[in-house]
């Protein structure tokens, strides 16, 4: 940054900071010479971007000012002189740039850990990985796409107020959805070998997917536009874009966490919940309701994941038949990542995924080994720590 | 390991499914014009089309589509060429990689096609153009703008420009219209199209004396792009060409906005589609891009054109839809002159075409086997593609 005295095209500025008016360092390398740099001026007057020609002197740096850029016009221009500024760890923009991948990266992290939360429940319960999981965050973004438009008319209540209303009867949907693809699919399975069932949850999953793509029978499959359900509104916190959108899915996400720990640790059916997982059997004998309990458990977690779908679709803005499959292979290895099977876990495994994806993404050396990166996360937590971040080693009973 | 299973199954019935499905219906259909198996009706022309009539192109694969199927029921109604009519067997490619090759195989193998019209993508082009040139079955790509598509031999032909042409064309755009001194360039790194025209943009605006000051990569189909918006947003561009197709691009554009990064987009031909401004609406205002055609630049030719278009479809054709046309107009024309419908003899005639008057503007092939023709530029403006320029190659 330099600091001069005044904008005038013509005028000299000065003085300049340190690292301008040493004689035996006269550039440094980051600093091309002439051209866009801030100037902040020694009065109250505010920053400006201003274009330089800069003269070398024998013991000093002067610098005419050729030109002032009016903000007002191109406000884009504001971070021209980003190279010029002395490069070292606090460089502003850098640190705004980094601040707004965590702002992305949690937003996103939030929608994995919601998904990644039914993948871990249903795990824990019945050990076993519900492929159909990502399926139902899909239908949850269509159900709020057809419910929201409809709603506008019916209910003479304000964008907040109707969008509460659209999220909980998706999620309610999906937690129909979900009970009954447990008792029609996984129920009459429950004494076979694991593996029958996870093939099944597979073929659930294209199932699914084929008749959504499926023109008559279901969505057709093109890309659609998610209704904004919330206006759009930005929040500038010193250089972090904060979008309505983002606000919300941190918000939606809290609230629905909070309920979840409450429900868990809190209630009869939530210690009927942790029964089950413990062991079905000694739970069955103290007279726990099992197939209640698992239902209940699949339809918290579809309604999880309807609430993910909805919120992914509203920062993001589109829905399409398939648009479950990466997140939910990305929750996936978020639920991994945290110890499949507990629930503080697959959020922080979420929030992590999330965080690494956004800072990964935005790196122009790496951002096309965005997805790679998450898959190779889930590498690395099988080779060292298969238990994940939080889980606890178990030891397999033969 | 699971997720791969799932998705070989998935791949598996899905094309077991689909086969099944289309040879039943071509079957029936082919009963109708008597017998299924053999070479087709004598009085018949056959002409095999792909497209990508569903998934995330599949509004370019309808449009072209369109046009192409306006085109032959005019040249059915004219008398057909050399006393046999057309028969258009058209073929879904799903937007999907992958799915090119095989229905292109059926389209030559089964059906017995003269030659083969497809694809707008020109990943898929390039799948299926190896099928082609073994088979000795001419192919003419409406829209693939990838100068790969033609390079794999004598039998593979288009009828648009090229991407160095356009990249040129969006470069000299950057620098002179728009004044941008700063660019950022930000490609789908799954597609061959997006990464050929980043790649000859680049070439031109760095010979233009400007500056790329970022690039990055997003997948097509992804849904958050704020990543590398974040990053694009920090580098302080003057302007972003995004040369995707325009479901990413309005996704783009919708986050772009969200993040607060108020430049110019601008991109190739892969937005040109009514989905963009559906998709994007006050997002996608104000942006750029490169196109073959638009109905306000007038022909007689083109007049005619965009007012049968709208008598059958509704709706005005777009660039897609005219080069879906013209491509089955030139294959015609290639036909006529060459006599015959015999591969080779009609290879020849095609790669004669010499200022055929389409309705994208006069189309020579050129020894490459692509047409030399001019492009527009087209803007964004309240939800309505507005005209601005035409570039001569």
């Amino acid at each position: 940054m330099l600091v001069g005295v005044d904008f005038e095209p013509g005028t000299q500025g000065g003085p300049f900071p340190h690292w301008l008016n040493k004689r035996a360092n006269p550039l440094p390398r980051s600093c091309p010479g002439d051209g866009w740099k801030v100037f902040v001026p020694h009065s109250s007057a505010s920053a400006r971007i201003v274009k330089v020609a800069l003269c070398i002197l024998p013991d000093t740096v002067a610098a005419h000012v050729l030109e002032v850029c009016d903000l007002s016009i191109q406000p884009h221009r504001a971070g021209i002189c980003r190279r010029c500024w002395p490069s070292g760890p606090l460089d502003p923009l850098t640190v705004t740039e980094f601040l707004q991948q965590i702002v992305n990266g949690l937003a996103l992290g939030a929608i994995y850990a919601l998904i990644a939360l039914g993948y871990t429940m249903v795990y824990g319960v019945l050990r076993f990985i519900n492929f159909a999981h990502s399926d139902l965050f899909m239908l949850g973004a269509y159900a709020g796409a057809l419910i929201a438009p409809r709603l506008g008319t019916l209910l003479p209540l304000g964008g907040v107020a109707n969008a509460l209303v659209t999220l909980v009867l998706a999620m309610a949907i999906c937690a129909l959805l979900g009970v009954l693809i447990e008792i029609l699919a996984y129920r009459p399975l429950r004494d076979r070998p694991r593996l029958v069932v996870l093939i099944t949850a597979i073929g659930i999953s294209m199932l699914i997917e084929q008749v959504a793509q499926n023109g008559r029978l279901g969505f057709g499959p093109e890309v659609r536009r998610f209704p904004a359900l919330i206006p759009d509104v930005t929040w500038h916190l010193g250089g972090v874009t904060l979008g309505s959108t983002s606000v919300i899915v941190f918000g939606v996400t809290a609230v629905l966490l909070a309920l979840l720990t409450w429900t868990v640790k809190c209630t009869r059916v939530g210690m009927a919940m942790r029964a089950v997982a413990f062991n079905e059997k000694a739970a069955a004998l103290m007279g726990v309701n099992v197939n209640r309990i698992i239902s209940f458990t699949f339809a918290v977690g579809s309604a999880l994941a309807a609430a993910g779908g909805i919120l992914f679709a509203l920062n993001f803005g589109k829905i399409d038949p398939l648009m479950g499959v990466q997140p939910g292979l990305k929750a996936f290895v978020a639920a991994v990542l945290g110890g499949i099977g507990n629930l503080p876990g697959a959020c922080l495994g979420g929030i992590v995924l999330g965080v690494v994806e956004s800072v990964v993404g935005g790196n122009p050396r790496l951002t096309s080994y965005r997805d790679a990166v998450a898959f190779a996360v889930l590498i690395l937590i099988l080779l060292l720590k298969p238990e994940g971040l939080l889980g606890h080693r178990t030891k397999e009973k033969v | 390991m699971i997720h791969a299973t799932s998705l070989l199954l998935r791949a598996a019935t899905r094309r077991e499914f689909l086969l099944r499905h289309s040879s039943g219906l071509v079957c029936a259909a082919a009963l109708l014009v008597g017998g299924c198996g053999g070479g087709g009706g004598e009085g018949l022309i056959k002409v095999g089309e792909f497209a990508s009539l569903t998934g995330k192109e599949s509004a370019f694969g309808e449009s072209s589509h369109n046009g192409t199927v306006l085109a032959v029921d005019e040249l059915n109604t004219a008398g057909g060429v050399l006393g046999k009519k057309f028969k258009l067997l058209t073929e879904d490619t799903q937007s999907k990689a992958g799915e090119s090759q095989t229905v292109v195989n059926k389209l030559v193998s089964r059906d017995g096609v003269v030659a083969v019209l497809g694809e707008v993508a020109s990943g898929r082009s390039l799948e299926a153009a190896p099928v082609c040139q073994g088979a000795g079955v001419p192919m003419i790509s409406p829209s693939s703008t990838n100068p790969d598509v033609t390079k794999t031999g004598d039998y593979i032909f288009r009828v648009c420009f090229i991407d160095p042409f356009q990249g040129t064309v969006m470069a000299n755009f950057a620098t002179k219209t728009l004044k941008a001194r700063r660019v950022a360039l930000f490609t789908d790194a799954k597609s061959d199209y997006s990464k050929g025209l980043a790649k000859y943009f680049k070439q031109q605006y760095l010979k233009n004396g400007g500056e790329i000051v970022v690039e990055l990569d997003f997948n097509g189909g992804d849904a958050d792009f704020k990543a590398q918006l974040t990053t694009i947003k920090g580098a302080t561009p003057d302007a972003v060409f995004v040369p995707g197709y325009y479901t990413d691009v309005a996704l783009i554009c919708i986050q772009a906005r969200q993040l607060g990064l108020p430049v110019p987009f601008f991109g190739g031909d892969g937005w040109e589609s009514d989905k963009l401004i559906e998709l994007g609406k006050e997002a996608v205002e104000g942006h750029y891009f490169s196109t073959h055609y638009h109905p306000d630049v007038a022909s007689a030719k083109s007049k005619a054109f965009v007012a049968a278009y709208k008598a059958r479809y509704g709706a005005a054709p777009d660039a897609m839809a005219a080069l879906g046309y013209d491509s089955m107009m030139v294959l015609a024309d290639g036909i006529r002159r060459a006599g015959s419908t015999e591969g080779s003899k009609l290879k020849t005639a095609l790669a004669a075409t010499k200022g055929f008057d389409g309705v994208t503007g006069a189309t020579t092939i050129d020894a490459e086997r692509n047409a030399s023709k001019a492009a527009v530029i087209l803007q964004v403006e309240k939800g309505k593609f507005r005209y601005l320029e035409t570039i001569n190659p």
